[in-house]
């Protein structure tokens, strides 16, 4: 093999083991989907309570028992079946319409990403030899069975592990992910990243390391000679006046009134900015916003100027616009003059229910909070743009 | 009564819809999948969270049309290609669009060639190369080289021969190293 093979294979790996989505954006992504889905009359008619009340298998197979006719039904039957047995935890999930379940979206366990070896989810299907590199870890999928008390063997999520232990990222560990307390094989949980920092990842020299849902490291705030942009390469602000949603004329309106109140150099903060629906940076003054703001997205109509005119659930109509959340975040390896951690901000969109309150949903029927296709906050109501500013250093 | 036995026809003659939960359970085990595939099919980062969103809106209209005659993931790879050649095309209306901000992001150059050191580097120097490859023969490199998929899936995937898989596999691999040692030699590097 030459040196451009090696060079070849070596970038190929490091696509092959790309990184899992962060369960938090699975949640929103699905979220928004389902909505979309719905709306459209996609799914069956919901099943009756009892048949609700149980999870997995059983239960697709019960509603599409009762509602899907002949072949289809019993396709989406096998096709549930499947997926229970191969990926979903046999602990009942959290329901996206329970709005006292919230952190449905950072439960551990139902999107575990696969064993390190088998990308995508598992060896191929079909018992067919897989060509290229990869085929000899296609050959020898992991045992499926856990031996009580081994550490670090291959499992299927969910199952049990043995006493003590857990079934995480398709490796028995000992704890649970989501304790607080690193063990067993996991990476980090909660705070507890086990002294690690950005510089041992990925060839990052600075940033927050931060720990997944999944036990796992997050990258995300890692930076690397400034070409990761991150806290410092943007500052955020809200306008201080909320502007009531049917003002706002167009993005260029927005994007003069951001500029009006912040400067030259600022405009209204677009959902695509960062590539993630989310933005990291310094709110003006260190202040964060009290309340979620209006933010303009280039792809869809979801801003209160071009969303489509809908039903509000209250006998009227009105239009929806896409609105972002504040949040904070505490840099960990970076200190301010007085020695206390560095406090960072962002802003996204957010999959929760608002700073209204938990039972605040801001579109009716929606399990969501942040709609990129329509918009989710009501043109009647009043928040300020969110601005940004890119910082040259 | 003669309504009545007609909307009961109706109903059994049509497609219910599909069950949310077995849509979920797709959702949930495949978007990784998908959105790997989007990207790795030429959408660019900005757009691959909308991009993938419109596959499974596709999904969800069309579950209950799956035979399971092919494996799940190649029939969504099936659907994600179409989507993508579809989302290219909206996109570049879009385009104009997309502020400034967005843009220098995505336009981004790719790591030095003696050798990216870090992973995320490499990753955006293989998505680069596969840019130069026809749509056909990445379509296959990605499946086989980085999902590991066996000639036989591929073949249903793509709706072509088995040998063709082999014969657009060698080739892609043969482009992509031209590729390299073109880039190698441009940057000063020995091959």
């Amino acid at each position: 093999m030459n040196t451009d093979e090696r060079f070849l294979d070596t970038l190929i790996a490091a696509e092959r083991n790309r990184a899992h989505t962060p369960r938090n954006d699975v949640e929103i992504g699905l979220a928004a989907v389902i909505s979309r889905l719905a709306d459209e009359g996609a799914f069956a008619p919901a099943p009756d309570p009892a048949a609700s009340s149980s999870v997995g298998a059983a239960d697709a197979a019960a509603v599409s028992g009762r509602t899907a006719a002949g072949l289809v039904g019993l396709i989406v039957v096998a096709i549930g079946a499947v997926l229970a047995l191969a990926h979903w935890p046999r602990e009942e999930e959290p329901s996206l319409d329970d709005p006292a379940t919230p952190e449905a979206a950072t439960a551990p366990g139902a999107a575990d990403p696969p064993p390190s070896g088998t990308p995508g989810g598992g060896p191929p299907v079909g018992g067919s030899r897989a060509i290229g590199p990869t085929g000899s870890d296609a050959e020898q999928p992991p045992p499926r069975t856990c031996k009580p008390g081994t550490l670090q063997c291959p499992c299927d999520t969910g199952r049990a592990c043995g006493p003590g232990m857990s079934c995480t990222h398709g490796l028995c560990r000992v704890g649970r992910c989501g304790d607080g307390v690193r063990n067993g094989g996991e990476d980090c949980d909660g705070d507890d990243v086990g002294g690690e920092t950005c510089w041992e990842r990925d060839g990052f020299n600075g940033g927050d390391l931060e720990c997944r849902p999944d036990c796992t490291f997050d990258t995300r705030l890692c930076v690397k000679d400034g070409s990761e942009l991150g806290c410092d390469d943007f500052e955020l602000g809200a306008t201080s006046e909320c502007i009531v949603g049917h003002e706002i004329e167009s993005e260029l309106w927005g994007d003069a009134r951001c500029r009006d109140e912040f400067g030259d150099d600022w405009r209204w903060l677009d959902h695509h900015s960062r590539h993630q629906w989310h933005i990291f940076g310094r709110w003006v003054d260190g202040k964060l916003p009290t309340t979620y703001g209006w933010v303009k997205i280039s792809s869809q109509d979801a801003e209160c100027f071009s969303s489509p005119v809908e039903e509000d659930g209250k006998g009227g109509t009105t239009r929806y616009g896409l609105t972002w959340g504040p949040t904070e975040f505490v840099r960990r390896q970076e200190r301010d003059a007085s020695g206390q951690p560095r406090i960072c901000g962002s802003a996204h969109c957010d999959a929760g229910s608002g700073l209204e309150g938990p039972q605040y949903r801001p579109r009716p029927n929606s399990p969501q909070g942040c709609n990129p296709y329509r918009g989710d906050t009501p043109c009647s109501m009043c928040r300020p743009l969110y601005c940004v500013r890119r910082v040259e250093r | 009564m003669a309504n009545e036995f007609r909307d009961v026809r109706a109903r059994e003659a049509c497609p219910q819809g599909v069950n949310r939960r077995a849509f979920e359970a797709v959702y949930r085990a495949h978007v990784d999948f998908v959105r790997r595939s989007v990207r790795r099919l030429g959408i660019a980062d900005a757009w691959v969270d909308d991009t993938t969103q419109e596959v499974f809106m596709v999904v969800g209209r069309r579950l209950h049309e799956f035979r399971g005659d092919a494996a799940l993931r190649t029939w969504l790879f099936a659907i994600t290609r179409r989507v993508v050649q579809t989302q290219r095309r909206t996109h570049y209306r879009h385009a104009r669009k997309v502020d400034a901000l967005a843009r220098s992001e995505m336009t981004s150059s790719p790591a030095a060639v003696d050798g990216p050191a870090t992973i995320k580097a490499r990753r955006e120097l293989l998505l680069n190369l596969l840019g130069c490859l026809s749509p056909q023969k990445r379509e296959v490199f990605i499946l086989a080289e980085l999902e590991g998929m066996s000639a036989a899936e591929i073949s249903a995937a793509l709706d072509i021969k088995e040998t063709t898989v082999y014969s657009r596999l060698r080739t892609a691999r043969l482009e992509l190293l031209e590729a390299v040692a073109r880039l190698r030699r441009a940057e000063g590097g020995t091959t």
